[in-house]
């Protein structure tokens, strides 16, 4: 099986470069970098006595449009599964971000991945087997005061990867499309956060691991995966209406599922109230 | 500096960042961390703050980190980049554990004959601190072993050095405690591995102060010698046995057990994580009797395989935690052959004025010269752990005053504590490196708690 990892230098993309090199997949890596690259590829070959091929390619709105990238990938050879762990951040994500820049957050996080899926789908229909495997956030899961656009555009990717499903119904291609919390990578590292990170390691195992299962969007963590995103909106437009909740409890309870009764006894309580006045 | 029950150090740091401890448990800081994963990170030249490289964090001394500087760790940067098996070198980032390197080499039938104990020391942190192995007398220290390392550093970019290339620095890195820059990637020269287990032999012996001339012998026909000694029975003082190992003839069934690990993830976060701890001045006595008793009653000549013959830590990383969170001293000196037997002498006579429990009292033999602020030099090495307690503190410093008498000198990377004095007093070259130091890098860039305190 001959995989193309989409970022797969660093984070996330690394940790599943590696867990495919394990599992024997060869690889098509691709990433900004040619150093990262040349280093990532010569540790899995030397490591793991696996092919791998690189392609350096910057997703930019002002790079080289997308259908050439999908050329110099199809050139190097077939594949058989594509996986998308990338993204992008800023520290300065907020609704007042700059044109220029919030379009580089949103074709980073969103239009290259859309624009790789199209322009790969026949492909994939020719073959009638493969998979497509996208990564969102938690961080999309409702409106926040930070990465903002990042957000918007996760929340883009996972409303493509579903209309995608439908799309791909009957077919042998497969979505699939994870909704992330905090992953222990590089980026949020030295980070104190709320909740514990999940180890990147066993994130990428699970990712192949739920290749065989019939599962279309998972949460991972799974203790995020309920029916949560419609509660977890509910809840914040009732909680912001209430302006008396901190911010931590808030994030406590969009991620406890315990906590949703809670939300949900809240969220009738508040709803009546608004009726009732 | 804010001491705490006057054995531990806590450093006034800022109120964000990361907590990182020295793994004896003495000094403890918050700092800013980064943790870079792509090389790209090295393009920016916005580190002008004061950083460290961190590799494990496994120094013994806060050599890693300071409250006053961005702590670099290495720990993504872990890839194999090359390896020649005919010209038996292999290229790896700093990062990289030593464990890991162990498990790519020793299926290809090389290893590295030099390589301190524990598997989750990196190949960076082995070249800072210049560590020393099974045999230093006869294999040298890591230096020995390394061929060409490249480094940056924000002022001069990223350079490559080699004995031949840049010699100063790649002699100023070696041993240099990280004070130099980050090392990014380095090349190191490979052994042939001659088989796959070990026969390790056990001599007693009823003496702690003869001993250097049994070390030497041994040492230069063995691949391991140390030696044991309880140091906690006054009536029979340094009652010891010598452990000596060489690689068996042939593999045997220990194929299987080449790869074989514990598991374990021994941190200086975690090493304290059992809050009470069990060593003390009626307990030692007991441990160091029953571990005595436990090797007489061992086969005198056994196999060993190979993975516990070069991480002979990694089985026994509880002995660490059974000190507590309250953490040890070690004391590590070596003292010249002609010195050593008074030297003993002297210790045994302030353990018997003021006993301390002495967990670990052991000895190897070394070999060559001292230079710069390496852990080099002819004579014998003794190791002393004990209990972070203050009468612990108190006998360190009484071995402080030792060293100049008996022209020893201390392991700086083994001991959270070291005094600058005390360095400038027992490194002939300590001025020397400053002042070299300061030739490459006249801004300082690179700090830790470490330089601080030897005002390095």
């Amino acid at each position: 099986v001959r995989l193309a990892i989409i970022g797969g230098t660093a984070g996330l993309g690394r940790a599943l470069a590696e867990e495919a090199a394990r599992r024997r997949h060869h690889l098509l890596l691709v990433s900004s970098d040619q150093r990262d690259l040349n280093a990532m590829a010569a540790h899995l070959r030397l490591v793991y006595s696996i092919e791998v091929d690189t392609l350096s390619w910057h997703f930019a709105p002002e790079g080289p449009p997308v259908h050439e990238f999908v050329t110099s990938m199809q050139s190097l050879g077939p594949i058989d599964s594509i996986l998308f762990p990338i993204g992008a951040v800023r520290p300065d994500d907020t609704p007042e971000l700059e044109g220029n820049s919030a379009r580089a957050i949103m074709e980073a996080n969103y239009m290259a991945v859309a624009d790789i899926v199209s322009a790969l789908l026949p492909y994939f229909r020719s073959r009638n087997a493969g998979w497509i495997v996208g990564f969102g956030s938690v961080a999309s899961v409702r409106g926040r005061s930070r990465n903002v656009f990042y957000a918007a555009s996760k929340r883009a990717l996972l409303s493509y990867f579903e209309s995608l499903q439908c799309v791909l119904v009957g077919t042998g291609v497969r979505a699939q499309f994870y909704v992330l919390g905090y992953i222990d990578t590089p980026r949020i590292a030295a980070d104190n956060l709320l909740l514990p990170k999940w180890p990147v390691t066993r994130t990428a195992c699970a990712v192949f691991s739920n290749l065989n299962l019939d599962k279309r969007i998972i949460y991972y963590p799974r203790f995020l995966e309920t029916d949560r995103l419609h509660l977890a909106n509910l809840a914040a437009v009732n909680f912001s209406k209430a302006k008396r909740v901190a911010t931590p409890v808030k994030c406590v309870l969009e991620f406890i599922p315990a906590a949703n009764n809670i939300v949900k006894r809240c969220s009738a309580h508040f709803s009546f109230c608004t009726v009732a006045s | 500096v804010r001491p705490i029950g006057s054995i531990r150090h806590e450093l006034v740091t800022p109120a964000s960042g990361a907590r990182y401890l020295s793994f004896d448990g003495g000094v403890a800081a918050r700092c800013q961390a980064r943790f870079p994963d792509r090389y790209a990170f090295w393009d920016t030249r916005t580190l002008l703050r004061q950083i460290i490289p961190q590799g494990a964090g496994l120094s013994y001394a806060a050599a890693s980190f300071s409250p006053h500087a961005t702590v670099i760790e290495h720990q993504h940067l872990n890839r194999i980049l090359s390896f020649d098996a005919t010209a038996q070198t292999i290229e790896v980032e700093a990062g990289i554990e030593l464990g890991a390197l162990y498990e790519f080499l020793a299926p290809r039938d090389f290893y590295l004959p030099v390589q301190p104990g524990h598997p989750r020391i990196t190949v960076g942190g082995c070249i800072a601190s210049d560590a020393h192995g099974k045999n230093q007398f006869r294999d040298g220290t890591f230096k020995s072993q390394v061929r060409s390392l490249r480094l940056f550093h924000p002022l001069h970019g990223t350079l490559d050095a080699s004995r031949s290339l840049c010699h100063e620095i790649f002699d100023l890195t070696c041993g240099g405690y990280g004070l130099t820059g980050n090392i990014l990637s380095a090349t190191l020269r490979l052994t042939p591995l001659p088989s796959r287990a070990v026969n390790v032999t056990v001599i007693p012996l009823d003496e702690a102060e003869g001993i250097a001339d049994q070390l030497e012998n041994i040492a230069s026909t063995h691949d391991l010698v140390y030696t044991w000694h309880n140091f906690t029975d006054q009536r029979r003082f340094g009652h010891s046995c010598i452990v000596c190992g060489a690689f068996a003839p042939d593999t045997g069934s220990f194929e299987q057990s080449l790869l074989q690990h514990s598991g374990g993830r021994l941190t200086s976060r975690t090493r304290g994580s059992w809050r009470v701890p069990f060593f003390n001045s009626l307990s030692v006595p007991v441990f160091n009797r029953a571990y005595m008793f436990a090797g007489r009653i061992r086969k005198k000549r056994a196999r060993a395989p190979l993975r516990r013959f070069l991480f002979p830590v990694e089985p026994k990383e509880a002995y660490f935690r059974l000190f507590g969170k309250r953490g040890f001293m070690e004391y590590q000196v070596i003292v010249p052959r002609f010195a050593y037997p008074e030297f003993v002498r002297d210790v045994r006579q302030r353990l018997f004025r003021k006993p301390i429990p002495i967990t670990l009292a052991s000895a190897k033999y070394f070999g060559g010269d001292s230079q710069l602020l390496r852990f080099t030099g002819s004579g014998v090495c003794l190791v002393l752990d004990f209990p972070r307690t203050v009468d612990g503190k108190k006998f360190a410093e009484y071995l402080d005053q030792l060293l100049p008498v008996f022209g020893a000198r201390p392991n700086i990377i083994k001991d959270s504590r070291l005094p600058a004095e005390v360095v400038a007093r027992t490194y002939s070259e300590y001025e020397y490196f400053r002042q070299r130091l300061r030739d490459f890098d006249p801004k300082r860039l690179y700090g830790s708690e470490l330089s601080e305190r030897l005002r390095l």
